[in-house]
């Protein structure tokens, strides 16, 4: 019987992902040994995480979310080396993928596998890579500059989300405020009202873990940490919060850009590393005058932090699906109908927190 | 052969917590919830029911005719479909078929509810130019999306 003779079809090791990976990052050690090696290190939950910088050209845009954050020279369990390769004059290899690669949220096909990820965020041209056997991640971009002011405000935000997956962790799109003995998150997708809840909770009595992005873990209470200390309005917010007005960060950038807030320049006593989570906050805009809380479903809750977490973060949709239903299921939950007198809004989640806090 | 389905676990991801459904399609960025009877219907599609089982147990539970039952069925596996949340299968290994415990409720015809506002997210933004080094740049299709 004739047998049909099939040839393998191997790559070449820099056109793998495990392969292509390694050749960046000696890469690096080039861009490295040709500038400076910066090293920063900030509480990542309850774990450490290393920002490794080949000169200073982006030390500062990408360190200032994470400034409160910041620890003494310790080991690291998830190490992300930064750097370009115009301000190090180091060449990068060039990409190994076809043109049809390139999936939705910069996604790179064939690339992504269960020790590598990869993403080329088609926003600002910025490579994510992360290799999850040696909690090493990369960010790369081939000029150093201004960052777009999203970027500033939850930098790294997949290579986190990647390097949670096998940890009890996971990142939320999501704010919290509360005092130390316990708070609440506000989740809700973009425009529901979770930057001005918490940013309006700046002046009172309340710490704040971030508007945008936080970091949740289910064991062995639930609990919030704070990764980011930034906050992001949209311009008829800030006229509800005029007090913050002289802290934005991209005033002469307004009519396109969020106004951007770095917490830690201007209030560090209000920033809180994070608390135990006593309830679910679902913010929604009324055109009331009072604020009001009522009771929300487990369900709600879901519907609300989950599909804007899984859809804005590339990857391991499923294992982020499930923390996050264990913590809805975990904690009481409740819509929160913001009215417009934001100065309420602080006292009315003091006032619930007192109450739970006993 | 009554049609069996299974949902589509490679890109479904889904919960039903204390009769409520929350549905994610991470394929085309939509999400979803459902009424009381919606959330019931789809865990008896989980649970490896075959349409004219649940057609059956859709009539004993809420004490409608079989026509009915059939008819709200159909539309509501339609729009299942449609969304490519299940699959349509002619042969299914039959598992366990566990009963679906329900809470007291009124009947109303099964619905579905479709969030499409985050699909944006899943566009492919097309490549504006390349770099000499083969790095693409993206011609933006959203000016903000967070």
């Amino acid at each position: 019987m004739e047998t049909l003779q099939i040839a393998e079809f191997v790559l070449p090791a820099t056109r793998r992902p495990e392969g292509y990976f390694e050749e960046v990052e000696i890469a690096f050690e080039k861009a490295v040994s040709n500038s400076a090696d910066i090293r920063r290190y900030y509480r990542l939950g309850s774990e450490v995480l290393c920002l490794r910088f080949a000169g200073e050209a982006l030390l500062k845009s990408l360190s200032m979310a994470f400034s409160h954050l910041e620890l003494p020279p310790c080991l690291p369990s998830l190490t992300i080396n930064c750097w370009d390769c115009d301000s190090t004059d180091t060449p990068m290899p060039p990409p190994p993928w076809l043109m049809t690669a390139y999936g939705p949220r910069g996604h790179i096909q064939g690339f992504n596998n269960e020790v590598i990820r990869t993403v080329y965020n088609p926003d600002n041209s910025i490579l994510h890579m992360y290799n999850n056997r040696r909690r090493l991640g990369i960010y790369w971009m081939q000029h150093p500059r201004i960052l777009p002011y999203w970027e500033m405000s939850f930098p790294m935000r997949c290579i986190i989300h990647w390097w949670s997956k096998l940890r009890p962790f996971q990142l939320v799109h999501a704010g919290a405020v509360g005092f130390d003995k316990g708070g609440i998150l506000l989740t809700g997708k973009s425009g529901s009202g979770k930057s001005t809840t918490a940013l309006s909770c700046v002046r009172s009595g309340l710490k704040y873990v971030g508007d945008d992005y936080v970091m949740i873990s289910n064991e062995p209470i639930p609990f919030v940490y704070s990764l980011y200390n930034t906050g992001k309005l949209v311009p008829n917010s800030v006229n509800m919060l005029p007090h913050l007005s002289e802290k934005i960060s991209n005033k002469e950038s307004l009519s396109s850009e969020k106004a951007l807030f770095f917490l830690n320049e201007h209030f560090p006593e209000k920033l809180s590393a994070g608390f135990p989570i006593k309830a679910i906050f679902l913010p929604r805009v009324t055109h009331q005058k009072n604020s009001r809380i009522r009771q929300a479903s487990s369900a709600e809750s879901l519907l609300a932090l989950a599909p804007t977490t899984v859809l804005h973060l590339e990857g391991d949709g499923k294992i982020a699906f499930d923390k996050m239903r264990l913590l809805t299921t975990s904690v009481p939950n409740f819509w929160l109908d913001l009215g417009t007198d934001v100065e309420q809004i602080p006292y009315l989640i003091a006032d619930f927190l007192e109450r739970s806090n006993g | 052969m009554s049609s069996r389905y299974y949902i589509s676990h490679l890109n479904v991801i889904h919960e039903v917590i204390d009769g409520e459904a929350v549905v994610i399609n991470l394929e085309h960025g939509n999400y979803y919830s459902m009424n009381d009877s919606g959330a019931y219907l789809w865990q008896l599609i989980q649970n490896g029911f075959n349409e004219e089982q649940i057609t059956a147990i859709m009539s004993e539970q809420f004490s409608i005719s079989s026509e009915t039952a059939k008819a709200s069925l159909k539309v509501f596996l339609d729009h299942l479909l449609e969304e490519q949340l299940i699959i349509s299968v002619e042969t299914l290994p039959v598992k366990e078929q566990v009963m679906v415990e329900s809470k007291e409720m009124v009947y109303n015809p099964p619905e579905l509810t479709v969030f499409n506002d985050m699909q944006e997210l899943l566009l492919l933004d097309p490549i504006h130019e390349i770099s000499e080094q083969g790095w693409p740049h993206f011609a933006q299709n959203t000016l903000e999306k967070f």
